[in-house]
């Protein structure tokens, strides 16, 4: 079966530029990509959990995919590249969360690792820059601080967790 | 003393392996030690026999050493501490000594002694090894204080002595502003640490870190094994070591080399040893501290020396002299060894531990290896980031930079970030392609923003890549038939899949 999609795609997040992709499915590993009107003809197979291994032209390329969310982490050759890849549903959606209301702010892990020391309670008063807790990973720590002034609303860690990176720690209301 | 005929190496990841590699070639069995998080580490596969020193899941401490040692005089085996953990532990080597446990490192008396900075510095100067000179004692008279500072030498630092942290601390190029300066430290200095004691020593100027591998028996033998430069360091961690040291000159090595074999002997030092010194840029070198273990880029020394320093520990902790005479060890070309962490450069290098979906070691000519990772290995948050090294060697310097480089193009580490790209901006870097660099490299030489610059800007790959992919996933939610190599599944990915319900990228 042929299968058609067209994506929206982003690179590195901050860059403004967006790419209007089609792809059309034509054999089991043969693509046809038409990228801003550029067409490749594209051979694709994936090696294991996170390599492809991708020809154009007689060109060969070792990609390194790592899926994230609608991310994906691409490597090639060691450039580094993160590319959000939408349709036009989860675009039209994006657009209209991206006014996202301020006040209740959530904090996440930036790293993974395990939550060491907790110092506050639900309900307790805070100053901005206030250690909340401390988050520690393969012997560094490091410590999580109240990005306001406020109150702690929730928290959703317990000492000795493990969390990944993007986790919920706690908000701050 | 007694043949080995068991070691129990208390440590885990690629230095409890590179032990066991060499007692599986000496017919010595072998005994690892987990914790309950390390159960699937490759170290407990490698050995022989493997026990469990966690008493429940929550256990991940490795530091058990009553545990440890009862554990090895059960099984008679002797000890191998590697690094970290319960090396340079007087402590622990003396409770090893006393349940008539063989602990295969240095004398217990050494160990205390070179982990006292000033007992450290007493015993050298004695063994006339050079050290840093300074004033013992803190200084209080202003004219004292001058005096003391010509007579040792511009440029010079002035310390608190209850200090740390760098307050209280000044360097003076020359006698200029000498008084305020003075006041000043000594005035920061008792705010900060309540003494206002002020002692002075030389300031190295752009200094390098080169270390001497030495060697020695229970029967005076000492011999040295060359040097290394250690200069490349990230917030005071070696990241790059290569031999020989691309800076120094062949007098002041062989003087190194001397000074180093003759601090050994008057020591009575034996097993593996190094001795640190910073060298200034005027190859003038002084005595730092001395590490009384097997060091984590011990493998460059044993590349250019043919020598297997874990086999003379061996050897040396049974009673045996050394192998070989000083006179019939030479070194043979250059080598280089890169520090793979479980880090991610492009973000300030922050852990990065979980799941190793893809790891693909590099191959061919001139590498070692040595790692503590697989794919489907869950790398534990509770450890050293340190998850592999990799040596490079050739005949010349530019050979083993160039052999590097490829090595490291080969090596693939999927589903976390490694440190692999930061040294690949390393080793292009002109500055260390020319050799003269210092411990200063990283801040002042090294461009962070070369982490970031790509080789080809170009987004058209990588977007069909991306494309394929998310074509892919899609169309295997719509059939659930999936060609593809079904996934690894663990907690790192579960819990990424929570996130994607959020529609996050990072």
């Amino acid at each position: 079966m042929t299968l058609k999609r067209e994506y929206f795609a982003t690179v590195n997040k901050n860059e403004e530029k967006e790419y209007i992709i089609n792809i059309s499915v034509s054999g089991l590993n043969t693509f046809e990509i038409d990228i801003d009107g550029k067409k490749f003809l594209v051979d694709s197979v994936r090696i294991n959990e996170n390599i492809y291994s991708i020809i154009i032209n007689g060109r060969s390329y070792a990609v390194d995919i790592t899926e994230k969310g609608d991310c994906y982490d691409v490597m090639i050759d060691g450039d580094h590249f993160n590319i959000e890849i939408l349709d036009e549903v989860k675009r039209l959606i994006k657009h209209r969360t991206s006014s996202v209301a301020v006040g209740t702010q959530t904090l996440e892990a930036n790293m993974p690792g395990y939550i060491w020391k907790l110092m506050v309670d639900e309900g307790q008063e805070i100053k901005e820059g206030d250690p909340l807790m401390i988050l520690v990973a393969m012997k560094m720590e490091n410590e999580i601080k109240s990005p306001k002034d406020g109150v702690v609303g929730k928290i959703f860690v317990k000492l000795n967790d493990t969390v990944s990176t993007g986790d919920k720690l706690a908000t701050i209301v | 003393m007694a043949k080995i005929e068991k070691v129990l190496v208390a440590n885990r990841g690629e230095i409890a392996i590179r032990i066991f590699r060499t007692c599986r070639k000496m017919n010595i069995k072998s005994i690892a030690i987990y914790t309950d998080v390390d159960r699937k580490a490759p170290h407990v596969r490698y050995a022989d026999e493997a026990y469990p020193i966690s008493s429940d899941s929550q256990d991940i401490s490795y530091l058990q050493d009553d545990k440890i040692i009862r554990l090895a005089k059960e099984k008679n085996a002797a000890i191998h501490p590697g690094y970290g953990f319960f090396a340079e532990n007087a402590d622990f080597a003396e409770k090893c000594k006393k349940n008539n446990v063989i602990f295969i490192g240095p004398a217990s008396k050494h160990i205390k002694l070179m982990g006292s900075k000033t007992g450290a510095r007493a015993a050298m100067t004695s063994a006339g090894v050079p050290v840093v000179p300074g004033t013992k004692n803190p200084i209080r008279d202003l004219n004292d204080a001058k005096n003391a500072a010509l007579e040792i030498g511009y440029p010079i630092m002035l310390k608190a002595v209850y200090g740390g942290g760098g307050k209280g601390m000044r360097i003076l190029k020359d006698e200029q502003n000498f008084d305020a300066t003075f006041r000043t430290a000594s005035s920061e200095a008792l705010s900060s640490f309540g003494n206002g004691d002020i002692y002075i020593e030389k300031y190295i100027v752009k200094p390098h870190h080169v270390e001497i591998q030495v060697l020695g028996d229970q029967h005076g033998g000492a011999i040295h094994l060359f040097e290394r430069e250690c200069s490349i360091q990230r917030r005071h961690q070696k990241v790059i070591e290569e031999t020989p040291s691309p800076f120094i000159n062949d007098k002041v090595r062989n003087n190194m080399y001397e000074v180093a074999v003759k601090a050994v002997k008057s020591l009575g030092y034996y097993s593996a040893g190094t001795l640190e010194f910073i060298v200034g840029s005027d190859q003038t070198f002084y005595f730092l501290e001395m590490n009384t273990r097997l060091q984590v880029e011990h493998p460059i020394t044993e590349i250019t020396t043919g020598i297997d320093i874990v086999r003379e520990m061996i050897r040396v902790a049974e009673g045996k002299e050394l192998t070989f005479k000083q006179n019939e060890i030479s070194r043979h070309g250059h080598a280089i060894e890169c520090r793979i962490y479980a880090e991610d450069p492009t973000n300030n290098f922050a852990p990065s531990p979980g799941l190793v979906t893809v790891y693909q070691a590099p191959e061919g000519p001139n590498v070692r290896v040595s790692s503590g990772a697989y794919d489907g290995y869950e790398i534990p948050i509770y450890y050293d980031p340190l998850i592999a090294k990799v040596c490079a060697n050739s005949k010349t310097r530019e050979g083993a930079i160039e052999n590097m480089k490829r090595i490291l193009s080969e090596y693939i580490i999927a589903g976390i970030r490694t440190n692999i790209s930061f040294h690949q901006s390393v080793l292009k870097n002109k500055t260390f392609v020319s050799g003269i660099y210092d411990t200063d490299f990283i801040d002042t030489n090294f461009n962070m923003e070369d982490l970031q610059r790509k080789k080809n800007e170009d987004v058209t790959i990588p977007l069909i890549a991306a494309a394929i992919r998310q074509v892919r996933s899609e169309r295997i939610s719509l059939q659930k038939t999936d060609t593809d190599s079904k996934p690894i599944e663990s907690n790192w990915k579960k819990s990424g899949k929570v996130i994607n319900v959020s529609n996050k990228c990072y």
